[in-house]
């Protein structure tokens, strides 16, 4: 998987490419936990993203609590696939997907 | 005619003698399995070097004195080849003592670096001092004298030496005190016999210290990585212990003995599960709550391992105290979302499914936190997906509310639960088994017996993967309703 980060002022976009597995996951865990100091806008853009798994999710969660306290998180361009999970995980009512 | 004085022999025996420990040495290398490959390697090179260094000389030692230009020839390239070789050896055992001394790897690379260019230079200025004479000469009668020059010869190996002093001087705590000393013996042991030489000129002290130093280290580096290798084979085979202990614990946790109920004959149930890793993140369970009430509960926490398996531990505890206080489906979700969620630093989570059963009339009551939709098997239909509704992975937000919805099993219905082990079961073409497959499997004999539908859904599985690794747990849970008088 590759992130693709771009900050621009306090908005932070991480692009993701690829699978978001129990691999790939900690990866962006760092991202996560080390850049969002600042950040009051997150966006995550799925659009290449093909695979998220469980140990993803949990990333996402722990990003939407610290966005919870700092400012906003959305994520945009999902693909049906992980549509359908954040549906079935009821993560969809918990997070900003556009 | 060849003329051999008694020192000339003694330093062609002893030459000879250490050529032939080299040799026994480079066996050693490649006999020796616990070596770390680039331990190995650097000692390979580094045997080499010393075999061609001191052969070499020994070519020179014999023809030294005789007349005539073909050996003038071979003179020059021997003498030529035993210098470039002197270089290399001192090479291998500065790169050798930088990678035992564990030195950050950016750093370690650069350093290596300034070696090769050191190493080039040498080759480079030897490489034109020899067109000129200027390091070493052969006079008329074929014997060796040293040029004005001669001292560039020894500037590479004499900054290496003094590049492994500084970084044994430097990276002391890195080293254990044996590989330090036999570090120290390499490096003076050709000072001490340089000055034992200006005693008696005529026999190769050097030759001889360096070649023992050599062997010396050598047998020190090799005890060590031993050494090494066998604490960590005993670490890991502790941890394989404890891993399969904690397996066997976990898989223990499950109710695993079928049939499960023999007495109830309203209902028959069966249920697998087979981790990726020794300890898995999934979890089934059922039990009675009550004489009329059967819970089953179907699991999947996030990430794999041990991690997993201390979270579904727990998870899978509070869960069933939950469910045997008599709460509803929708009510044990929402407490043990409490519970998980106050003490939930590492941010994991588990989504589950959980039905409760009233076994005289087939009512189940069933909640789902994120969890896959259940299959359900209408006996006029066959087994379809049941696209329940969905709430929150329990670990989410400690306030998630959950919902629950009732159905009616006629006898002969069935419902299966399962995890994302069935359904992302992937072959080696990338390909995910999915919901389409499973609920064909369901079907081949949709009024089978629950442990048939299961070893059906499980057979479809493996032969779709057909052989590739399986990446995540796999577990399954079937109940078929019976009904009274059944």
């Amino acid at each position: 998987m590759t992130i693709n980060k771009n900050l621009n002022g306090s908005e932070l976009t991480l692009g993701l490419e690829g699978r978001l597995d129990t691999t790939t996951a900690p990866e962006l865990e760092t991202v996560i936990q080390n850049e969002l100091s600042d950040v009051k806008e997150l966006v995550f853009d799925f659009k290449n993203l093909e695979y998220i798994s469980s140990a993803g999710l949990r990333v996402l969660l722990s990003a939407q609590k610290i966005m919870n306290k700092n400012g906003n998180m959305k994520i945009i361009n999902v693909n049906d696939m992980i549509t359908e999970i954040f549906e079935v995980t009821g993560f969809i009512d918990i997070l900003t997907v556009e | 005619m060849f003329v051999f004085s008694l020192h000339k022999l003694i330093n062609i025996i002893a030459i000879a003698g250490g050529i032939s420990v080299c040799a026994l040495c480079l066996m050693q290398i490649t006999a020796t399995t616990q070596l770390t490959k680039k331990v190995r390697n650097y000692f390979h090179v580094f045997f080499v070097s010393i075999i061609l260094y001191i052969s070499t000389h020994l070519a020179r030692e014999i023809l030294e004195g005789i007349p005539g230009s073909a050996v003038r020839k071979v003179l020059y390239s021997v003498t030529f080849i035993e210098l470039i070789f002197a270089a290399m050896m001192a090479l291998t055992i500065s790169a050798l003592l930088l990678f035992v001394s564990k030195i950050e790897r950016s750093k370690t690379v650069r350093l290596l670096f300034f070696l090769n260019i050191v190493f080039l230079c040498h080759l480079l200025v030897l490489s034109v001092c020899q067109i000129f004479g200027v390091i070493y000469f052969f006079d008329d009668k074929n014997i060796y004298h040293r040029g004005q020059l001669y001292l560039l010869s020894n500037l590479c190996p004499l900054i290496m030496i003094i590049f492994d002093i500084v970084i044994l001087g430097l990276k002391q705590k890195n080293l254990k005190k044996k590989v330090k000393t036999a570090f120290w013996v390499y490096l003076l042991a050709p000072a001490a016999a340089l000055f034992v030489q200006s005693f008696s000129k005529d026999i190769q002290y050097i030759i001889f210290a360096t070649i023992v130093a050599s062997v010396y280290m050598f047998s020190v580096i090799v005890s060590n990585e031993n050494e090494e290798f066998q604490k960590q084979k005993i670490a890991s085979s502790r941890i394989d212990a404890e891993l399969s202990m904690a397996s066997s614990i976990q898989s223990d946790m499950l109710p695993s003995i079928f049939p499960a109920f023999p007495e109830r004959k309203e209902f028959e149930i069966y249920a697998s599960m087979t981790p990726a890793k020794e300890v898995g993140g999934d979890f089934y369970d059922f039990f009675l709550v009550d004489d009329d009430h059967l819970c089953m509960i179907m699991a999947d926490v996030s990430g794999k391992g041990v991690p997993a398996a201390l979270f579904m531990m727990a998870s899978k505890i509070i869960l069933a105290n939950n469910a045997m206080m008599g709460k509803s489906p929708a009510k044990i979700l929402e407490d043990t979302n409490k519970s998980v969620c106050s003490n939930n630093r590492e941010k994991m989570f588990v989504t589950v499914w959980i039905g409760i059963l009233e076994i005289s009339t087939g009512k189940l009551t069933a909640s789902n936190a994120g969890h896959l939709y259940p299959a359900i098997k209408d006996t006029d239909f066959g087994f379809d997906l049941f696209r329940d509704k969905h709430g929150l992975v329990i670990g989410g937000f400690a306030g998630a509310k959950y919902s629950e919805y009732e159905l009616t099993l006629k006898p002969g219905d069935s419902i299966f639960v399962y995890t994302d082990g069935i359904t992302e079961a992937t072959n080696s073409n990338n390909q995910l088994f999915k919901t389409d497959r499973m609920i064909k499997a369901l079907n081949q004999q949709p009024n089978a017996a629950p442990e048939t539908t299961i070893k059906d859904v499980r057979s479809a599985v493996d032969l779709f993967v057909a052989g590739a690794e399986q990446f995540d747990d796999i577990t399954m849970l079937c109940m078929k309703y019976k009904g009274k008088g059944q």
